[in-house]
This record gives structure tokens, sequence and C-alpha cells, in this order.
């Protein structure tokens, strides 16, 4: 079965103020700012080929508005229409957004609205097409200037269900499980075409909840980096830098100034999954060392905090 | 010379203790200064995870209108990592439990009664 999914395309995140949203988000976390739109701010990192990657929306609550995956081909979204047409999933197609073509967008069983789409403009990164230097030499150098989104985690009242659905119907494929004891999944990490650890991943939580959102910061010189700006800039930091032993990705967690948790997450000791290789299993007794490798236990915020 | 500040007194139940906090500063901050171990996450007004019960005048500060709703508000709850108090408070946890003390005095005199013989 060929990938028809590329990866995570944008993540729409609510914030309490924009204006605030924007100094953090282009001033301490470095993504650019594409266009403000009314209550609306279109971001992309430095190194995003697409239009943009995060959707900022003043809201009254924090937490995400829509996860949007990108197809590798434009067939793909027909083929994925015929999907939920099979599957009996409501959905609505929408013909337009900003500077990007038709969706389809639907609930998932865990309450969120996900999107499927291919066609985006695509202006490029911010380096030149031609003979390029291997980064932007306006880099602001106290931001952390992730170079791209990664993954998004995000809690399921079905966790179980939820991850049946995201590989019937979506065809995610699974890295990794948390199962319980009657071998049921009950954590997921899911990846597509880049056969990364994870595109989306899913615990157990409320409806509708983002526990983060994740950028890619590859070099452990770069992960402390991005540490040390968060400490500078009063950011709070939930846990790290550290390792999941799940994924093996190493990383921070971290705050908006509105409690939307956010990751940058290191591919440098993550590895690139084989399809057809068997998903991982970590079990209730080892999913501490799971989730946080070296303090090899849960914390209980990290099954409580979220937006 | 120092700066007179306003401060204001916030008694915590049922630890029958009380702590300052300082004209500005969040319930939660002044809290873990005074080595109470208030329940918080994000301390950004996100997770609702530091809600508390509190009696007397508090701005609010910029919270999720989902993990404090304004009737929650009006019948005495606020999130301690935004709530600035207005006016000398009581406190206490949602579920009534006494708070986490940490003795920080402890091993702070132990660093700094050490003597410097010169
Ligand atoms: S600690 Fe998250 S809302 Fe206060
Ligand atoms: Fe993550």
């Amino acid at each position: 079965m060929p990938f028809r999914i590329s990866r995570l395309g944008y993540v729409e995140v609510r914030v309490l103020d924009l204006d605030d949203a924007l100094d953090f988000y282009t001033n301490v976390l470095g993504l650019r700012l594409v266009e403000r739109l009314g209550k609306k701010a279109y971001l992309k990192t430095w190194d995003d080929q697409l239009a943009y990657c995060v959707i900022l929306t003043e809201s009254d609550t924090p937490g995400m508005v829509r996860a949007a995956f990108r197809t590798v081909d434009p067939e793909d979204v027909d083929y994925y229409e015929k999907k939920l047409k099979q599957y009996e999933v409501p959905y609505e197609v929408i013909p337009e957004d900003y500077k990007r073509g038709k969706a389809l967008r639907f609930k998932t069983p865990s309450g969120h609205t996900f999107e499927i789409y291919y066609e985006i403009e695509v202006p490029g990164n911010f380096l030149p097409k031609e003979s390029p230097d291997p980064w932007p030499r306006d880099l602001k150098s106290d931001a952390i200037n992730p170079p791209k989104i990664d993954h998004t985690l995000i809690t399921a009242p079905d966790p179980t269900k939820m991850i049946k659905f995201c590989e019937e119907v979506l065809e995610f494929r699974a890295t990794e499980y948390v199962v319980n004891s009657d071998g049921q999944p009950v954590a997921a990490w899911l990846y597509q075409a880049r056969q990364q650890p994870h595109d989306l991943a899913i615990i157990p939580g409320r409806e509708a909840g983002m526990h983060h959102f994740a950028f890619h910061i590859s070099s452990a010189q770069d992960i402390f980096k991005a540490a040390d700006i968060m400490v500078m800039n009063d950011v709070k930091i939930d846990w790290g830098p550290g390792r999941h032993g799940i994924t093996r990705g190493s990383g921070i967690y971290f705050f908006d100034p509105f409690g939307n948790r956010i990751e940058t997450f290191g591919g440098y000791t993550a590895y690139l999954y084989d399809p057809g290789a068997k998903p991982i299993i970590w079990t209730e007794e080892t999913m501490g060392k799971g989730v946080f490798y070296y303090e090899r236990r849960l914390v209980e915020s990290f099954l409580t905090v979220y937006t | 010379m120092s700066e007179v500040r306003t401060a204001f007194k916030i008694h915590l139940l049922p630890n029958n203790i009380t702590f300052i906090c300082h004209e500005g500063q969040t319930i939660l901050d002044a809290a873990l200064r005074a080595g109470i171990e208030l329940p918080h996450g994000c301390t950004r007004g996100g997770c609702g995870v530091c809600k508390i019960r509190v009696k007397g005048k508090v701005d609010f500060g910029r919270v999720s209108r989902a993990m404090l709703t304004d009737q929650e508000k009006e019948s005495g709850f606020c999130l301690s990592c935004r709530a600035v108090p207005l006016e000398d408070l009581e406190i206490s946890l949602i579920d009534g439990a006494s708070a986490k003390v940490i003795q920080h005095d402890e091993f702070y005199s132990f660093l700094f009664k050490t003597r410097t013989n010169l």
C-alpha cells in the first residue's frame, strides 16, 4: 500500500491574545509571520516549502482548532474522500482557505477536527532557489528557529477507537504502542510517508484535547540552546531537555503564554521506520521509561496538563 | 533605601499558614516562594490544574474560559497561576486537603549560616 499522506501540514491553535502570541511565536520561537488577518495569523518555519504551518487564532480558550495533513499526490484527496464515504464518516468539502485549495474536513472519534488537503501555495523556504546556503543568514540569533513542524500529540476519551480510526480510515501506520493488559493499544505513535517516528500520536484524555504540537530541533547543541532561550525569556519549561524512550527522540516540553504545550523534538537520536516492521510495544509497567526515559516514571502532569 | 511595596496576606486553610504576596504577584508565585506546593501545570492560565478556592477580591488574569468559567469566578474559584490578590485573601485546595509545605529554611540556613573564617 502506498503512503498517501506526506505529513502534518499545519495546526490551528487558539491563543488568548494575538499580539502577545505573535511576540512569542516570532521572537522567542522564531517562526516567520506570513500574514496577520484580523483575529488570525499565519506563520511558518524558515525551512517550510509550503505557505504556512501554524495558524494562531484569538479566542477565550487555548487549545487546538484543527490539524491538517497534506497528501502526497492530488488524487489522494479523492482517495480519502472515498474512504470517508466508505466508513460513513461525515465530512465537508472546504473548497478553499487562505493560500490553500480544497480540503476534506471531518471530526475524528476523539472529537478533533482534521483536514486532508493537497493544494496549497508553495512559495518555498527562506533560502534562494539556486545554490542556497544551508540556512538563512537573517535568523534571529536569540530565537529557537526550528526548521520545520514535526508532529502533534492529541488526547482521546477512547484512545483504542481513535487509533483504529487513524489506522483503518486514514492509513497511518504505527511505530510504537502502549498496550493494556488485554493487548489493546491505549496510546500510539503513528507515521506516514516521511517514515519519522510519528506525525500524529494519541494518548488517553479529554475529548479534542491537545497535549502538544512539536517542531523539529535536531542537534544536542540546538536543543540546549533552545532551553537557554526559554529561560532567558521566562518561558515555562514543563520537562527536559530530556529523552523519550518511545520514539527515542530528545526534546523539551514548554508552554506558550496561554498554556498550549509545544515541544522541540530532536530527530538526531530518532529512527526512520521501515514499512512492515512490527510496531514497538510498551506496557503499563514500562511506559514511564517510554515517556520520560531518564526519569523512568510518568509525572502526573503528563496526563493532566494540556489544553 | 528600600521601596515600600504593597503586600497582601494570604491565609491558607486547612494548613493555617499565612504568607505574603506582593502587589502584582500571582498567588501561585507567592506560595511557591514560601515553600507551599500549590498544584500547578502550565502556569499560564491554560490547563486549569491550579484551580483553588478563594475568599477575597482577586484580578483573575488572562485565563482559559473553559478552565475557569464566569460562574466559577463568581462562586469563589480562581486559577492561582494567574490570579493576583487585590486584598487579603483566604485560600484552600479544591478538595479541602492540606497543601504540601517544603521547609526551605533548613537547607538555606545550612548554606548561609556556614561560618566564614578570614
Ligand atoms: S497552572 Fe495551568 S492554568 Fe494555572
Ligand atoms: Fe511529542
